[in-house]
């Protein structure tokens, strides 16, 4: 499906849409195969960073693949607790963007 | 008002400098006053005196860095016992060893059911204060919870001795073993008070804690802050991960000082949006635990040009033993020094056979000092090796490779082992390649660190045969390791190769490994500098 949507810029370009749930599997998949450290369990609603999962660097790792698969940029002021702690909160911060494409 | 002789006593003096109901410590959840802070510790350290906990006894503090991570520490001292400090991220068979090692006999923790079994299995605990959840009663697993914390009146002084031991602080030695730097109430105590004296610390000030427990620094603002009165900001773990989180809180507390190694600061600045917000308040900033690069540090005294910044220099064995204090941003790539001798500090560099050193020539430091630790816990051996007994007074030897330039500064020049530092924390690369050769199917490794430009130290791990990895980071190796070294100490990336470069002498050519897989020093500041 395509469709246009209004950037944060107010540019107009053509997006895919993503479905929520998969991409949050998708992203929960990335971080067990390329960034955790440790065997702790991993969901959406884990808290990666309290369960020592991942680290600063990891962070960057997780922040890149997401600009990388949404094809956005995400201000580094955005980048606080509040919207990185879990994958849930990741997905809940990405819908809520006018630029993305997540449905 | 009598001076204080022991650290139990340090919330007492904040309290009659401060006043009960000024604001103390917060995390920037829960806030607690003076009087507050005080009264928590004292219901710990009646909790464990009811659990059994006599004076001299090891307590672990096990929890994520909050208010009650802190009053913890006090409640541990308030009971008359030795606090060690605990690192709440690490792999459960290390916290396990450190317990074990210590002979702890109570914990403080977050941890219950299967980990807390885990945790404590083969050790000596019998009592657990459990003071962010509530009480658990069972045969062998009762523990004493935030809801009978409430209903204790807090403990009176212990009446420990100043030469008493009040904490023992953790690391990881070469072997993997962990050994614990025994420190007493005076050498901390006196530590507090040099710290506070030196940056003019008094209680109209607001003290950042960015380290953990476990890591030294943290006593900086366990200690000094209560002796003068000033207010600690407990930055938490998570908060520390997100630049631009730990900017706006800094911002929001009005943080007047600042202690932290170079890359937490270095993450603010680059990647906190700090513009966004107001720093004015910030006075000091200091750093240590490894060196600063000049470029980086000049960016953030422009970005931040209300702080003066002081590179504090010492390993966790002695506290602190130099100082070197920058007005003005570096100019040039120049490491930068790590200064002159503290107040009340002896220095010395000496050659391979113990003698001085030429002017200008580099040598191993030994420092002596009343902040300095009593020993290294139950192991002599370690004692006979570290600490030498000369002029009547004791030395330790740092294993820093220090010189001292011609205006007087020490530079620091390199090792004599090949412990490295990683983000402030000591890791012995022996140690990790010692982890890597116990996985089956790896016959050699070597252990790097990786200082790219940006900053983003880390340790790459080089193992022979290539078939033991899988496209070049090999999460499954990672996660081995992780099971057994503490978080700081487990590479981030792994690279086979089929045969590792050796020495003459046939063991494994570390500065060939390296150049081989291209991984290196990208700044040429060495960064074993602590």
């Amino acid at each position: 499906m395509t469709e246009e949507t209004t950037g944060p810029t107010g540019s107009l370009r053509p997006m895919s849409s993503v479905d929520h749930r998969a991409f949050s599997e998708e992203l929960v998949a990335f971080i067990r195969a390329e960034v955790a450290i440790g065997d702790h369990p991993l969901e959406a609603d884990t808290d990666l960073v309290l369960t020592g999962l991942v680290d600063s660097l990891g962070i960057v790792l997780v922040v890149e693949w997401i600009e990388s698969r949404l094809d956005i940029t995400i201000d580094p002021g955005d980048i606080v607790i509040e919207h990185f702690d879990m994958v849930a909160s990741m997905v809940t911060y990405l819908r809520a963007r006018s630029d993305t494409s997540l449905d | 008002m009598t001076e204080i002789e022991t650290l139990d006593d340090l919330l007492d003096t904040a309290v009659t400098i401060a006043g009960a109901d000024t604001d103390a410590i917060t995390d920037g959840r829960s806030r607690l006053s003076w009087g507050e802070y005080r009264d928590l510790a004292g219901r710990i350290a009646t909790a464990l005196l009811r659990s059994g906990v006599k004076p001299g006894d090891r307590v672990g503090v096990h929890l994520h860095k909050s208010v009650h991570s802190f009053a913890s520490v006090h409640g541990v001292l308030r009971a008359g016992a030795v606090m060690v400090p605990l690192d709440a991220l690490a792999p459960v068979a290390a916290t396990n060893a450190v317990l074990r090692d210590a002979g702890a006999s109570a914990l403080v923790t977050a941890a219950s059911g299967d980990v807390l079994v885990a945790i404590t299995a083969g050790t000596s605990v019998t009592g657990v204060v459990t003071p962010l959840a509530d009480s658990v009663s069972g045969p062998g697993s009762s523990t004493v919870g935030a809801d009978r914390l409430v209903e204790l009146e807090p403990a009176p002084r212990p009446g420990v001795d100043p030469d008493d031991l009040a904490y023992l602080m953790y690391t990881s030695g070469s072997t993997g073993t962990p050994k614990g730097m025994a420190h007493t109430h005076r050498s901390g105590l006196t530590y507090a008070r040099l710290a506070a004296e030196t940056y003019a610390i008094d209680s109209s000030d607001r003290l950042a804690n960015i380290a953990p427990l476990h890591f030294d620094q943290s006593t900086f603002e366990l200690y000094a802050a209560p002796l003068v009165g000033a207010s600690v900001l407990v930055v938490p773990d998570g908060v520390l991960r997100f630049p631009a989180s730990l900017a706006k809180l800094i911002a929001d507390e009005r943080i007047t000082v600042w202690y932290s190694v170079p890359y937490v600061i270095d993450q603010m600045v680059a990647r906190g949006a700090i513009e966004d917000h107001d720093f004015e308040s910030l006075r000091w900033i200091l750093y240590g635990g490894e060196p600063f690069p000049p470029a980086a540090l000049a960016r953030a005294m422009r970005a931040i040009p209300s702080a003066r910044v002081s590179n504090i220099y010492g390993p966790a064995e002695v506290n602190q033993c130099t100082v070197y204090n920058l007005d003005t941003p570096p100019t040039d790539d120049a490491p930068i020094p790590i200064g002159r001798a503290w107040s009340g500090a002896a220095l010395r560099l000496v050659d391979e056979t113990g003698g001085p050193v030429a002017p200008g020539e580099p040598g191993e430091l030994l420092v002596s000092s009343d902040t300095m630790m009593r020993g290294y816990w139950n192991r002599p051996d370690l004692d006979a090796r570290s600490i030498a007994e000369e002029d009547g007074r004791r030395w330790y030897r740092t294993g820093d490779l220090i010189a001292e330039r011609s205006d007087g500064n020490l530079v620091f020049v390199g090792r004599v082992d090949n412990q490295v530092k990683v983000r402030g924390h000591r890791v012995e690369v022996e140690a990790v390649e010692a982890a890597l050769l116990d996985i089956d199917g790896i016959d050699a490794a070597a252990v790097l660190v990786d200082r790219p430009a940006s900053g983003d130290d880390h340790l790459v791990a080089v193992v022979s045969p290539e078939a033991a990895t899988v496209d070049g980071r090999d999460a499954d190796l990672i996660r081995q390791l992780a099971a057994t070294l503490p978080r700081y100490a487990v590479p981030s990336r792994v690279v086979g190769l089929d045969d590792l470069p050796r020495t003459g002498t046939g063991k494994v050519d570390r500065r060939a490994v390296g150049r081989a897989v291209g991984v290196g020093d990208d700044r040429g500041d060495h960064g074993a500098d602590r």
